[in-house]
């Protein structure tokens, strides 16, 4: 990869990044320290990195930045259903927000996996490759994802319909 | 079948990636399982949508210009080379340092050289003496002998401190063939039978100076400046002692002699006007008023 291909890469991928990183810490500038931290280590590297690959690269270099910051700080990033939002009056929500809300609510592994499927379209066998799981366990999580997801949109938010 | 192989056959039938066989296996399950064709019928509404307002605001702080890189063992390398340089920059000042030493002294026997002729020529001497390495010899030890003696002392200092700092071990110069030469040299002058051969022989021995190979010095390191100073350092000192040895077996053989041998001599060696200011008044009024 050129400088060239490395700016571009900023160029196209950092808002994608950025976006899943927001997912995951629901910290602006946690996301930003994680985003630039693993530009960084682009820069360093960029001579040895495939441009056609830097956007998974990108994405796996985040999301290992992020579990080993959870791991640091001895939070079980795995139950993230500890931090599940304040919900007030649901009937307001419309089923993007309630989608949105119920993704909160479920653990983070499975919210990776929905993340990188749905904001990003990777296969189920590139979501492996960046979070480290077999094909099969990615359609696993996801299946269960989206089960978990459909319970809190009937229960907590009162969706009919879905 | 297992819960966990449920799921992936289900996603797998909702991307359409199943073969006939699977399909028919994964709709046995549907038909069978409330729950699941529930998932399944809500499954393309269960999808999230990224916010596209959300956007990285700084992404000109992280673009980079075309700057050259160096990784982390060029790094290393540089200042391997540096380091390098700078021992081969201090070897290089160091020797400048000793050859300049070296130079300074010659320069000094040179300089005593051309004063002692043009002394010379000044008093009108008949016999001219010549500008031979006893002559420069003579002066060294007469108008800088306290320079030589010091300059040798420091000299003999530092290549004492270099020996012991590096561990060379010169060779038992007790032994070696340079020292002995010079004895057997002296030995021989004294017992020569006539006067003048004597002083003839002495002025060609004085004139002798010990070469490096004769010498018979190594040391375990071959660095050639510190050798080069080591052996002049040695050979310095063996010459000084061979003078003064020469010097007294000289004023020891003048008693013997007879008054007029000694006067003939002093009329006619030009070795032996070098050798009047060591030997006059002292020794030659002492060994006259002896020999009364």
């Amino acid at each position: 990869m050129t400088v060239q291909e490395y700016n571009l890469s900023v160029e196209l991928y950092a808002d994608g990044v950025f976006r899943f990183m927001m997912k995951l810490t629901k910290q602006d500038s946690d996301s930003d320290d994680l985003l630039q931290t693993a530009y960084e280590k682009l820069w360093r590297n960029y001579s040895n990195v495939d441009f056609e690959k830097v956007k998974s690269w990108l994405f796996t270099t985040s999301y290992r930045l992020f579990i080993d910051g959870k791991r640091k700080s001895r939070t079980d990033y795995t139950d993230s259903l500890q931090d599940t939002p304040q919900i007030g009056n649901e009937d307001n929500f419309d089923l993007k927000e309630v989608l949105n809300k119920a993704l909160e609510m479920i653990p983070a592994i499975q919210k990776s996996c929905i993340l990188l499927r749905d904001y990003e379209g990777y296969s189920y066998d590139e979501i492996g490759e960046i979070l480290e799981l077999n094909e099969a366990q990615v359609k696993v999580y996801i299946f269960r994802a989206r089960v978990k997801m459909k319970q809190i949109l009937t229960e907590k938010f009162n969706v009919t319909g879905v | 079948m297992k819960h966990n192989n449920i799921e992936a056959l289900l996603i797998d039938y909702l991307e359409g990636k199943l073969n006939p066989e699977q399909m028919k296996e994964a709709e046995s399950i549907l038909a069978g399982n409330k729950e699941y064709a529930n998932m399944i019928g809500a499954w393309s509404q269960i999808k999230v949508e990224p916010d596209y307002s959300v956007m990285y605001k700084h992404k000109d702080a992280l673009k980079r210009q075309n700057v050259i890189v160096m990784p982390i063992w060029s790094k290393w390398a540089v200042a391997a080379t540096v380091a390098l340089a700078l021992s081969c920059a201090l070897w290089v000042w160091n020797s400048n340092g000793i050859q300049n030493q070296e130079n300074d002294l010659a320069s000094v026997q040179k300089l005593d050289k051309t004063e002692t002729s043009e002394s010379i020529e000044h008093q009108n001497i008949k016999n001219t003496p010549s500008t031979s390495s006893s002559s420069m010899l003579n002066q060294l030890l007469g108008s800088n002998k306290s320079i030589i003696k010091q300059e040798s002392r420091d000299i003999a200092t530092q290549q004492a401190s270099i020996v012991q700092t590096k561990q060379w071990k010169p060779i038992d110069t007790n032994s070696s063939e340079s020292i002995s030469l010079n004895e057997n040299k002296v030995k021989s002058v004294v017992q020569s039978e006539s006067p003048m051969s004597k002083l003839s022989t002495i002025q060609a021995k004085v004139d002798y100076q010990p070469t490096s190979e004769q010498l018979n010095f190594t040391m375990n390191q071959p660095q050639v400046k510190y050798r080069s100073k080591a052996l002049a350092t040695i050979e310095n000192s063996l010459f000084t002692d061979a003078y003064t040895g020469l010097r007294e077996e000289v004023k020891d053989k003048l008693k013997e002699l007879q008054p007029s041998q000694i006067k003939n001599s002093l009329r006619n060696s030009s070795f032996f006007s070098e050798f009047r200011d060591a030997l006059v008044p002292t020794s030659l009024e002492e060994t006259l008023a002896m020999n009364k």
